[in-house]
């Protein structure tokens, strides 16, 4: 079966006692099975909330509408018990915040094993080889060590490392990847990208890495979509969007980044409104029309899909 | 919050109307329902009902008491006389002295020879039978300085002055004292000559082995430290046995959960002191028709006494004035519902030597008698401190009957100031003299009024100076002397008649009211009446 | 010798001078408070006068006529020798009477426990699991009248609901093992009531982490990832409480234990306390204090079994 994710006008919002905060507005997005999308865009611009409003594992604040189809089903009106199904074995996380991630008063074996038997009771001996395999692929030279470690005893980079194989044990359609590098150092992101590189592509299937780190997205992703406030400025292939952005956002982010001369993206101006393109108040190209209504989503010929009134 | 509020409503409400809804409603515990089995004895022989004499061998009879009946091996009298266990010389029956373990005595003219004749077909449960030498072997236990909860016992007490004492013959007794003893058959009822086997007490220490052996109508066959004692019949009782083969006293200390044990049907009667308050037996016996009550006198009387050092309280009119404001029938019809004597004379109805005085109340010259002394003494008003004990306060619903004092004692000039303290508190301010009167409850238990009379009102009493009653009056201490030399026992009351007039007329203290006992007991047993200690064990009997 | 003995020596090591300190504590108490044990014992009925010499005679006999430290120092003396006296009123020796009372003043401690440790925490997950929803709200309404109700109040009613009503329950007294239960569920409620609340809010905090997330992003629902992932580190604060409730009620749930007509070492106590029975309150003292430190030092190993970062920690270096 088409185990494509395919998400149909999602938003999400926060609501608490004053007001209700949007976070994602207006989200279409295609991920074709097998492929690998990086989903950018600097903080807040509701990247984790995305990514973890497929896994439905967002607070309970959180307001969210829309379909999101996997395998002919709305995971958004699946039943709990169903969803659980789902979950950590179709398709898995990978948190972020490793140390954060993982229960300090367990092993880390079991916190591994448990990923498996929770779907599967009987299977506890599998899920342990199955544990000791990963480890050992992902740089741990003695399993049954690190097994009877806590969180606590390993190092930052064990830990990513770790909960990396968290998402990995069942063999997942789907992993959802979220800030994999987030604080690491040169040598660690180096490592971090490795994994992926490799485990990921063997032993999944699709995954989505949500970061702010485009180098990473450029060397491990296939399609890349742009994100800016809640909405998806931009998506398609890598590769193109690299080279030839689209999006005046796109455009800023890539001039922003240190290879490129580090040029800021102006500041917002306080006299436009953000009521309709989220990036109005800061685009170079702004007219009228940008600050009353949410551009609509254009295909260009070469398939990516443009938020811009000036593509529209 | 507001949600909180209107669910912790509602989880109230629904609480209590499951409660109510379910649930007998006010049907009354069945006698013989079988959820009360829980303490009675094992089933009946036979399975069916043969009548009450059947009943009464089989079925035991649960009474409960704020104490444990038997205090042990470390107390002088083991257990309670209410246990019918031990017997005494003489018995106390209602202010009258009664032949016991003795049957006759007899005294000298100047009362200092006393002389005993002894039962003889008494037995203890072991089998030594009771006699001169095994009476003479108990007195000898008492010189070992033993104490007890229920009263002190010391040959000293029992026999004042003692010079000698000797067997005359083997169920003859005798005692010659130093000074002459007028009411030696007093001191020695009930708790003042407490008779046991020798088998049973150590000699060397006088401490009683378990259990204790008496020549009583029941004996112990099972205790269990603070919880229950179960008491057998003595079939071999000299008296003729009980008609009950065995009862259990229950220790509930609490008196709501002793009547909510009755109510519940799991005891059929309460006994002891403070059993039941009057109020809650009223109460229950007018709501519920398998309650009876019953009131037997008690040798406490209520009472108001006065420290004399007070500059208003020394004087005769103030202590007069209050007298008069007292008024003691309403405080008995209101306040006690009608259930309490008023009282005007020290002694007890429960004395043999009780005078029968009538006060008055008067509340207009109580008013002119006050107003005097306050202007000889310039102040406008008195201010004066009641000090109740808590303890009595709550036993004998004394904080009522001063609300009520305070109140009328205002009209006269006198502002009361009510303080109920704790007992040990309340002792140390008697001692100190902090007080200028207090509303107390006591009972004389030495039948002897002589030394009672001496104790509070005398100059030299143990009670007076020491409690700070400070109480001085020439004519009492005249009295006082003169009494113990009187043997003939007309002349003596004579003599106590004066003390009690002189004190009544003298105002040395306000006795307000005679108190009584009360008993309560379920229908399904009857002839249960109070006794001058606990209830009448052997009459009580199973009603079908 | 490991850390833990290390420790564990240290700990019993320091219930020593404690208890000398809570003794002398309490003897300096009861010798300063008004009463007099000796007139107690002369005239228990208040109505009995005695001479001076009765008075001295007696108070030598008890032992009361020496300076308070000489008094202190015979008494510390014969706890070494294994001997707590005797009481002043009923001459039952002291040691006997807390070896009968203090088994069912434990057996009532253990069952109340139980109760509040099941009530409580399982009142507290469930109404963490259903946060905002029905349940909580009338489970915080329960445990907020359980913990404020007092005692004396609840027991009344215990009494009249199973005992004369329902006649399910004896009123009084331990003749049976049901009776028990009574007393034993009005000690819990008010423990309970904290504990759900405890409880609640600690799952609540442990909830709010991220690795709960992450379970449930293996799949786990919310109730699996309350009861495996978060009880252990949640418990943490809520046996801190047990620990020092089960001495408190260990120590003496006199109020219930006279209602309940349960003769255990709370009724016990305050018998004594209030008629200067100085030998079995000195006792009682001591008793009390032990349980408190033990409860204590019980706590802290909890927290070392179920912590393994000082387990790990102490011992790895």
């Amino acid at each position: 079966m088409n185990a494509d994710i395919e998400i149909q006008g999602l938003n999400v919002s926060f609501v608490n006692r004053c007001c209700v905060t949007p976070v994602v507005t207006d989200v279409n997005i295609l991920f074709p099975e097998g492929s690998i999308t990086g989903l950018i865009g600097e903080s807040g611009s509701g990247k984790s909330v995305l990514g973890m409003s497929i896994l439905r594992l967002l607070p309970a604040t959180a307001r969210v509408e829309g379909r999101c189809m996997y395998k002919g089903r709305d995971l958004f009106s699946l039943p709990e018990a169903e969803m659980q199904k789902v979950l950590g074995k179709e398709i898995a996380l990978i948190p972020q915040n490793p140390t954060e991630s993982l229960n300090p008063v367990r092993t880390i074996g079991r916190q591994l094993t448990e990923c498996v038997t929770i779907h599967e009771k009987r299977r506890k001996a599998d899920a342990q080889k199955r544990r000791d395999q990963l480890l050992r692929c992902l740089g741990f030279h003695r399993p049954e060590q690190v097994s009877n470690s806590y969180s606590f005893e390993l190092s930052g980079g064990m830990n990513q490392r770790i909960v990396t194989a968290l998402g990995l044990m069942n063999h997942p359609r789907w992993v959802i990847a979220d800030e994999p590098t987030k604080g690491l150092d040169a040598v660690l992101r180096r490592q971090v990208y490795q994994v992926l590189k490799e485990i990921g592509g063997s032993e999944a299937g699709g995954m989505m890495v949500i970061t702010h780190d485009i180098l990473l997205a450029e060397a491990l992703c296939d399609r890349l979509l742009v994100l800016y406030k809640g909405c998806v400025m931009e998506q398609g292939k890598g590769e193109t969007i690299l080279r030839h952005p689209a999006h005046p956002y796109t455009r800023g982010l890539l001039e922003s980044l240190p290879e490129n001369g580090m040029h800021p993206i102006p500041r917002a101006d306080e006299k436009k409104t953000d009521s309709g393109c989220r990036f109005y108040p800061r685009c170079p190209h702004g007219s009228k029309a940008c600050g009353q209504m949410l551009p609509p989503e254009t295909v260009l010929e070469d398939g990516r899909i443009v938020r811009c009134f000036l593509y529209a | 919050m507001k949600r909180t509020f209107s669910c912790m409503f509602l989880a109230v409400c629904a609480a209590v109307m499951l409660a109510a809804g379910c649930g007998h409603g006010n049907e009354a515990p069945r006698p013989s329902a079988p959820a009360q089995r829980t303490r009675e004895e094992t089933a009946r022989p036979g399975g069916r009902d043969k009548g009450v004499g059947d009943r009464n061998e089989t079925e035991e009879v649960v009474i409960a008491a704020y104490r444990d009946a038997v205090q042990g091996s470390g107390d002088a009298f083991y257990c309670w006389e209410g246990t019918y266990v031990w017997e005494a010389l003489t018995a106390n029956n209602g202010g009258v002295i009664e032949p016991w373990l003795a049957r006759s005595w007899e005294h000298d003219d100047q009362c200092k020879e006393w002389i005993f004749h002894l039962r003889q077909d008494v037995f203890f449960t072991d089998g030594v039978q009771f006699n001169a030498d095994v009476c003479l072997e108990n007195i000898e236990r008492w010189t070992h300085g033993l104490t007890s909860t229920y009263t002190s016992l010391s040959v000293e007490k029992s026999f004042p002055n003692l010079a000698d004492m000797e067997k005359v013959d083997d169920y003859t007794v005798r005692f010659t004292f130093k000074e002459p003893v007028t009411t030696l058959e007093y001191i020695l009822s009930d708790y003042g000559s407490p008779m046991f086997s020798p088998n049973c007490f150590d000699r060397e220490t006088g401490v009683i082995y378990d259990y204790a052996v008496g020549t009583g109508p029941y004996r112990i066959v099972d205790h269990v430290e603070s919880q229950y004692v179960v008491l057998e019949r003595n079939d071999g009782y000299y008296g003729g046995p009980g008609k009950v083969k065995r009862f259990r006293i229950l220790c509930i200390p609490d008196a709501q959960t002793r009547v909510s044990a009755l109510k519940a049907g799991e005891v059929m009667g309460l006994a002891d002191n403070g059993a039941i308050t009057m109020d809650a037996a009223k109460n229950l016996c007018a709501t519920d028709e398998n309650f009876a009550m019953d009131s037997t006198p008690s040798h406490m009387t209520e009472y108001i006494m006065f420290n004399c050092e007070n500059e208003f309280l020394a004087d005769r009119r103030m202590r007069e004035a209050l007298n008069l404001a007292t008024d003691r029938e309403s405080i008995c019809h209101v306040l006690y519902n009608g259930l309490l004597e008023p009282a005007y004379s020290f002694l007890s109805t429960q004395s043999v030597f009780h005078l029968d005085l009538k006060g008055g109340y008067d509340m207009e010259r109580a008013k002119a008698l006050a107003r005097e002394v306050l202007v000889e003494k310039q102040a406008d008003r008195a201010a004066m401190t009641m000090i109740i004990r808590s303890g009595t306060a709550s036993d004998y619903n004394c904080k009522a009957v001063a609300e009520y004092l305070k109140q009328v004692y205002g009209e006269l000039g006198v502002d009361l100031t009510i303080e109920i303290l704790d007992a040990s508190i309340y002792k140390e301010r008697q001692q100190e003299g902090s007080y200028d009167m207090t509303l107390t409850v006591f009972g004389i238990n030495n039948a002897d009024p002589t030394s009672t009379f001496k104790q509070y009102f005398a100059s030299e009493g143990n009670s007076n100076r020491p409690l700070n009653y400070n109480y001085y009056n020439e004519a009492i201490n005249e009295l006082v002397a003169k009494a113990p030399a009187i043997s003939d026992m007309e002349k003596r009351g004579k003599i106590y008649d004066e003390i009690q007039t002189v004190l009544f007329e003298d105002s040395a203290c306000l006795p307000i009211c005679y108190q009584i006992n009360v008993n309560i007991h379920n229908k399904a047993i009857k002839d249960y009446a109070g006794r001058t200690f606990g209830v009448g064990l052997p009459t009580i009997s199973w009603t079908e | 010798m490991t850390v833990l003995m290390q420790y564990m020596l240290k700990k019993t090591a320091l219930l020593l001078p404690v208890l000398v300190g809570i003794s002398i504590a309490a003897f300096a108490l009861g010798a300063m408070s008004p009463g007099d044990p000796v007139d107690q014992v002369l005239n228990p009925n208040g109505n009995e006068s005695y001479t001076r010499e009765e008075y001295d005679r007696m108070a030598a006999r008890m032992g009361l006529d020496k300076p308070a430290a000489v008094q202190y120092g015979k008494w510390l003396a014969g706890m070494f020798r294994g001997d707590m006296g005797r009481s002043f009123f009923t001459n039952k020796s002291v040691k006997g009477q807390l070896a009968r009372r203090i088994p069912i003043s434990a057996r009532l401690a253990a069952l109340s426990m139980a109760f509040t440790a099941v009530l409580g925490v399982g009142a507290g997950v469930v109404a963490a699991v259903y946060k905002d929803r029905f349940p909580d709200h009338i489970l915080g309404a329960l445990s907020m009248t359980a913990l404020s109700v007092p005692g004396f109040w609840t027991a009344i009613l215990f009494i009249w609901l199973f005992a004369e009503k329902w006649k399910l329950l004896p009123t009084s007294g331990i003749a049976s093992w049901t009776g028990y239960l009574l007393p034993a569920l009005t000690l819990a409620l008010p423990g309970a009531g904290v504990c759900a609340r405890l409880t609640r809010s600690a799952i609540l905090d442990e909830l709010g982490r991220q690795y709960v997330t992450v379970a449930g992003s293996k799949g786990f629902s919310r109730f699996q990832t309350v009861v495996r992932h978060v009880s252990c580190n949640a418990l943490i604060p809520v046996v801190t409480y047990l620990g020092t409730h089960l001495a408190g009620i260990l120590g003496g749930a006199s109020v219930v234990e006279t209602i309940f007509a349960v003769p255990g070492i709370g009724s016990y106590a305050i018998a004594a306390v209030q008629s200067k029975d100085y030998y079995v309150v000195q006792a009682y003292v001591l008793f009390s204090g032990t349980v408190y430190v033990a409860a204590n030092i019980a706590v802290d190993l909890f927290y070392i079994a179920v912590n393994p970062r000082i387990r790990r920690g102490e011992a790895g270096r």
